[in-house]
């Protein structure tokens, strides 16, 4: 077996790197078969199968190759896994190989060697940035177009399916956190670990190392790799520092806060049994060490995008950790001294690499000679002007530069080369910085941004701080871990540091773009070529900002951190300013992309919001119940029996209401909000609290109350029983349970201090029942034991305690319904039990079950305000519920009540309505005017607060609103518009109260 | 009154027996509810009633509330928690008229036996199921016995009462019982959860 | 995010607080006249810097906890209980 598969990894080398040879894995990429080893990436493994070409660019569909070894990837993305795992976008270069790995080219048509989207690149001269929008949209039929411009320009295709994999949040805290788990992150750790901080480091790639493990350092005069092996184990065998792999931060936050992804088994082809796919960490830090890194940075010269141009220091790591060979005949095209370490490292890999480029025009360090004496032809003040290739790198051209490098000098020569490595410099990953609003500052000496000083508890240390020496990095390191830990309190000891070697470096020369003619691609992931920057500047998008979303530089999955720093200093330059003076764009959370499911995590399906249920729910499950969200809640809407389903909704609902009305019926009530409330000052607080009064309530009654907010409009409503001499029992509203809570709290815990007076939410203590009906008496009377429930011992508002089947309940006296009615409050281990009792007891009368419809539908036939009534718009008055107010004491409200607004006679008042057809069915929500031909502006004379489609107990439906004279309309019509369904109901105003107006039934 | 068996939220929902992934070192978590409880919150409006309320309670209980925010006093019968300022809540299995005992001259008291649903959580694994549900620090060293704490663990609110250093009290609505278990166990597979 | 030090519980995330409003303003007598409850009921400033408010510990204690916080920079200066006197140059 593994005689076959040498030559099919004919770019693999025989020796070195951290892959496994002894574990090939098998994989696909289109449809061709490929193998690779364990500790490969796709990328790396595609390399050594002696694929290039791994996609079409966004735009212009052009080949693509890799460019990258990291996240930082903007051309190779691929789309992955197959079925319901299908995901778009993914970048070869993270994507570690598993066995069985299936992935296709993405954004090609019929297939990636003849893609026809190709043509859109010979008009490319004609298509620049914005010409879609400003060619096509608002033209007729943009709608049209739409839908094809974005086919030609889009990238992969998502699974349609269910998400089958699981997500979870993790919330952590340490002492201090370590973003980045290169030489200096590493330092950082270990300092502050062994100093006796809670450490956490996170680490991007499977393994710790960074930079250590593509290139070929030495420390204390062995490989780096071995210190890097030393370094884990020690930190690994600390109790308390926690090392994280294959997890990025992705944001930071106010409050020393790193949100980061750990992507646990995505080098695997499937989670095990169990396992999370991803996991999203919230770690709240005291002290943060960032050692992000940096990202190189391409030259941006005529035809850099074909596949077989690559980042140098990408191509050392593919030799390097990777022992593959990018190509064959290489070329290294540098402004600074890195061309001639990686053309040192790929010729010690056995590529015939044939020139170092480089634009600068002396002042080199060391590497130059060590790359001349390997016969490497090194070629000072020169740049490459051309590449030549179709689907990937031939050849490239390369001139003699001018003095200030715009121009060439004469005529340019043709290197035959497969593999042109580009070393641009290197780009801080000052990403995390800018989250919490550290402003960049360019460093011309490194020609990059650094991340000024910014708020919170965090540092730099590293490359991503400008040090682009491995010493200084682990000086920096180990300084900035240490620094930490003491800050916290830790003695860090003196630090020990790795002796390195290395040799002197010359100066960068910055070079922002090269002459050459041909396209010279800025944002290779978004097509942003120097043109199109050259374009923004002409029409007035010279901002970072504004040169970001005209051209959609940095928009990618990429975030720019290859392309953000070229395309604002080519800006500079067409605006004669310093790269320092024009600035970076604001970077935003997350610094790479991650699948909205790690963020939702758990919250998904049933758990998307918190359930709640009720004492009595598993009864309503097994009795046909429908039910119906009230908040978090789950309560019964309506019930079906055995043979209905669906379509049956109004007639069982008919049914709830006409069986309550005519025998009895009882609800689940146990969602009312219950406070109880006690204290010696509690009546003096219940008269601050609601519009109504409250001293002369006796113990043993209840009272309905309702409650204003300051301005003076109705806040809630509901009724308060006196339970004891300092005791309340109070119940509120189903929706505003919470609320209600927290604003009696607010009261006493801010303004009223001095209140004798301690609440507390009883709502789950209790389950409670409505029993309702003219034979509830009867029901009642057959399972209450210790109480007469005659009107003589239960009075209208009465509240007594009792007992049925042996369990203590509180019986009221109260009704929503209109009917004689019962409210029966269980501690709520019992409640189904009492449930239970009931329903047997009721059996011979008629007793049947109602969910919220029938309930809502009987409190508007009684003109029970509720909340399309309590909307936060109206006032007691409009209620028609002015009389409650108690003008013998202040109240919350009060001084706001009075205001002209709130009283005039003009505000529309609570009435009912009726259809004039008495079949038409007005919304709630309809707008009330007089005229329904008249044309906008239309005056509105009120609105259509609540409706019942159907009524039983009546013959037609009806409604509840508010109009303009209120009562004073009765007996005229209005109508009620819809608009957005065109109807028009002639609605008749009447009383709010539509059945028995005068309270019989409610007496029995 | 008769005594009757209390119907627990949870019941004919825990289903007993090991959810989520076995490990050959016995499961990561253990869940069980304690089942039932009586649960009394006893509250003052200001220091000197607080004072007087604790001093009567201390005398009834033989156990003084704790003064320090976030923790607890007492073995178990009865556990004192912290649970607000001038705040607490008695805690004990049901065994005696708790609720009829504590009706303090001072301060409030109130039956909250029915209120709350009471899991005890144990195992190696625990608490980093803690963390996946709620941000706060259950480091060993830090959440230590006789610590408790409320927080919003999977978006509800809770009361955590730590036993021993693997043996948690999680204290939840009783109408979000059900929810929080299925979070508990679902966020639990992948070290195994035994319910008991 | 931001870490919210209630008086009572200690450090915690914001999630578990309810923003409730500007601290800086008393509730003014039942008899105060329309323009003090005006003020109370509807003019806020709106600093950009310290801002004294009160957050409730919803998830936790339920107390309300005064917080000093920056509005520039989302930095809590300093906590306190609703009887601590927290003013210290902001408001």
């Amino acid at each position: 077996m593994l005689k076959l598969q040498k030559p099919s990894q004919p770019f693999r080398l025989e020796e070195g790197g951290e892959i496994d040879r002894l574990a090939p894995l098998a994989f696909r990429f289109d449809n061709r078969r490929c193998i690779g080893y364990r500790g490969d990436t796709l990328a790396s493994a595609l390399l050594a199968n002696g694929v290039r070409l791994v996609g079409r660019s966004f735009k212009y569909h052009r080949p693509r190759g890799i460019y990258t070894d990291g996240s930082d990837e903007p051309n190779a993305l691929v789309e992955l896994r197959t079925g319901d795992r299908r995901e778009p976008n993914t970048r070869a270069t993270t994507i570690e190989l598993f066995a069985g790995l299936e992935a296709r080219s993405q954004n090609r048509w019929p297939n990636l060697q003849t893609d026809i989207m190709q043509v859109t690149s010979l008009f490319a001269p004609i298509i620049p940035a914005g010409f879609y929008y400003k060619t096509f949209m608002g033209m007729p039929g943009w709608r049209f177009y739409e839908h094809f411009i974005r086919r030609a320009a889009g990238l992969g295709r998502p699974t349609a399916d269910p998400d089958p994999d699981r997500y979870d949040r993790m919330h952590a805290f340490c002492d201090v956190l370590v973003v980045g788990a290169g030489p200096a992150g590493l330092a950082a750790a270990l300092a502050a670990g062994r100093a006796g901080a809670r450490v956490m480091l996170l680490e991007e790639s499977d393994a710790p190392g960074g930079r250590l493990r593509a290139d070929r350092e030495r420390l204390d005069g062995a490989p780096a790799r071995e210190w890097v092996t030393r370094t884990v184990d020690e930190l690994d065998a600390m109790p308390d520092v926690t090392v994280l792999t294959r997890t990025t931060g992705f944001g930071h936050y106010d409050g020393t806060v790193i949100s980061a992804l750990e992507r646990v088994a995505d080098h695997k082809p499937v989670p095990d049994p169990f396992e999370v796919r991803q996991r999203v960490w919230h770690i709240r830090a005291r002290r943060v060490v960032l050692a992000t890194g940096a990202s190189e940075r391409p030259l941006v010269f005529a035809g850099n995008d074909r596949p077989g141009v690559m980042l140098a220091g990408a191509a050392r790591s593919y030799v390097n950790r990777f022992a593959v060979r990018p190509g064959s005949r290489a070329a290294v095209f540098a402004n600074n001294d890195d061309g001639y370490r990686t053309a040192i490292d790929l010729a010690r890999a056995g590529i015939e690499v044939r020139t170092v480029i480089d634009c600068r025009a002396g002042g080199q360090g060391a590497g130059r000679e060590q790359a001349a004496a390997l016969g490497i032809e090194c070629l000072d003040a020169t740049a490459v002007t051309a590449t030549h290739g179709h689907l990937g790198l031939t050849g490239i051209e390369t001139a003699q530069l001018s003095a200030d490098g715009r121009g060439i000098i004469g005529q340019p020569r043709l290197h035959s080369v497969d593999l042109l490595a580009v070393a641009g410099g290197w780009s801080p990953n000052i990403q995390l910085h800018g989250h919490i609003g550290a402003a960049p500052v360019y460093d011309a000496e490194l020609a990059g941004f650094v991340a000024g000083s910014g708020p919170g508890a965090s540092r730099s240390a590293g490359a991503v701080n400008g040090a682009w020496s491995l010493g200084e990095c682990l000086r920096q390191g180990s300084d900035a871990g240490g620094e930490a830990a003491r800050l916290l309190g830790f003695n860090p000891g003196a630090p020990e540091l790795p002796v390195t070697e290395e040799a002197p470096v010359g100066p960068i020369r910055p070079m922002w773009r090269l002459p050459g003619r041909g396209k010279k691609f800025v944002d290779l992931q978004d097509d942003v070529t120097v043109d199109d920057i050259e374009l923004a500047h002409r029409e007035g998008y010279q901002s970072v900002e504004h040169l970001k979303r005209y051209t959609t530089l940095g928009m990618g999955t990429d975030q720019g951190r290859t392309s953000s720093v070229n395309g604002l200093a080519i800006m500079a330059e067409e605006r004669g300013i310093a790269v320092a003076e024009a600035g970076i764009t604001r970077s935003r959370p997350p610094v790479v992309p991650v699948a909205l499911g790690a963020i939702a995590a758990g919250d998904v399906g049933m758990h998307f919001a918190p359930t709640r249920r009720t004492p009595m729910h598993d009864w309503h499950e097994a009795n046909g119940a429908v039910f119906d969200h009230a908040g978090h809640w789950l309560r019964p809407q309506y019930y079906l029996r055995p043979g209905e389903d669906a379509g049956d909704m109004n007639r069982a609902i008919a049914r709830e209401v006409i069986g309550t009305r005519s025998a009895v019926g009882m609800v689940d009530v146990s969602t009312l909000g219950k406070i109880d409330i006690q204290g010696r000052d509690a009546a003096e607080f219940l008269n601050r609290v609601y519009i109504n009064g409250w001293s002369t309530l006796p113990v043993g009654r209840a009272r309905y109350g309702l409650m204003q907010r300051e301005d003076g409009i109705v806040f809630d409503d509901g009724t308060t029983s006196r339970v004891g001499e300092h005791r309340y029992f109070m119940t509120t509203t189903t929706a505003n349970a919470g609320m209600v809570m927290a604003h009696l709290e607010e009261y006493l815990g801010v303004h009223w201090r001095d209140l004798d007076v301690t609440l507390a939410s009883v709502t789950e203590q209790w389950g409670t029942l409505a029993l309702a009906g003219p034979r509830s008496r009867d029901v009642l009377a057959r399972v209450v034991d210790g109480l007469d429930v005659s009107d003589e011992g239960l009075p209208y508002m009465g509240v007594r305690d009792a007992s049925i089947a042996g369990v203590a309940v509180r019986l009221f006296r109260i009704s929503f319904s209109g009917e004689l009615a019962y409210e029966v409050a269980a501690p709520a281990d019992h409640a189904a039990r009492v449930w239970e009792v009931l329903v047997d007891a009721g059996a011979g009368h008629g007793l049947i079950p109602y969910g919220t419809e029938a309930m809502g539908i009987m409190r508007i036939e009684k003109g029970h305000v509720a909340g399309g009534e309590l909307d936060g718009r109206t006032t007691a008055v409009d209620l028609g519920l002015g009389r409650m107010v108690s003008r013998r004491k202040f109240h919350i409200g009060h001084a706001m009540a009075g205001r002209d607004g709130l009283t005039a006679a003009s505000r529309p008042g609570f009435v009912g309505l009726v259809p004039v057809d008495s079949v038409s069915r007005p919304r709630a929500g309809s707008i009330l005017v007089a005229d329904p031909q008249a044309r906008p502006p239309v005056d509105k004379l009120g609105h259509v607060s609540s409706s019942a489609w159907l009524s039983p107990s009546l013959p037609h439906p009806i409604a509840l609103g508010f109009v303009k004279g209120g009562r004073e309309r009765i007996g005229s019509t209005v109508w009620a518009m819809f608009p957005m369904r065109n109807e028009a109901i002639e609605v008749r105003v009447v009383d709010p109260v539509f059945l028995d107006p005068d309270g019989e039934r409610l007496h029995g | 009154m008769a005594e009757l068996a209390r119907c627990s939220a949870l019941a004919g929902v825990l289903e007993p027996g090991l959810h989520g992934r076995p490990d050959f070192r016995g499961p990561g978590i253990v869940l069980a509810e304690r089942h039932p409880m009586s649960l009394v919150e006893i509250a003052a409006a200001s220091d000197e009633v607080s004072g007087a309320m604790c001093e009567e309670v201390a005398g009834i209980l033989g156990i003084r509330p704790p003064a320090e925010p976030g923790t607890a006093t007492g073995t178990g019968r009865p556990r004192i928690l912290w649970t607000g300022p001038w705040r607490w809540l008695v805690v004990e299995p049901e065994s005696r008229d708790l609720a009829g005992m504590l009706e303090p001259a001072a301060g409030a008291s109130r039956d909250l036996s029915h209120a709350r649903t009471v899991l005890r959580l144990g195992g190696r694994d625990v608490r980093r199921l803690f963390m996946k549900g709620a941000p706060l620090d259950w480091h060993p060293s830090v959440f230590v016995p006789g610590c408790c704490a409320q927080t919003a663990m999977f978006h509800q609110s809770v009361l955590v009462d730590c036993r021993q250093p693997e043996v948690f009290d999680l204290f939840v609505a009783r109408g979000y019982a059900r929810d929080l278990l299925e979070r508990v166990i679902d966020a639990g597979a992948e070290y195994g959860v035994q319910v008991s | 995010m931001i870490r919210i030090t209630c008086p009572y519980c200690g450090p915690r995330d914001h999630q578990e607080f309810a923003y409730v409003g500007d601290a800086t303003l008393t509730r003014p007598s039942d008899d105060a006249g329309a323009d003090a409850w005006y003020d109370f009921v509807y003019l806020r400033d709106n600093p950009r810097g310290p801002h004294l408010e009160y957050w409730q510990h919803v998830h936790g204690c339920r107390a309300f906890v005064k917080v000093l916080r920056d509005t520039l920079t989302h930095e809590v200066l300093a906590t306190g209980t609703a009887a601590d006197d927290l003013v210290a140059g902001g408001r």
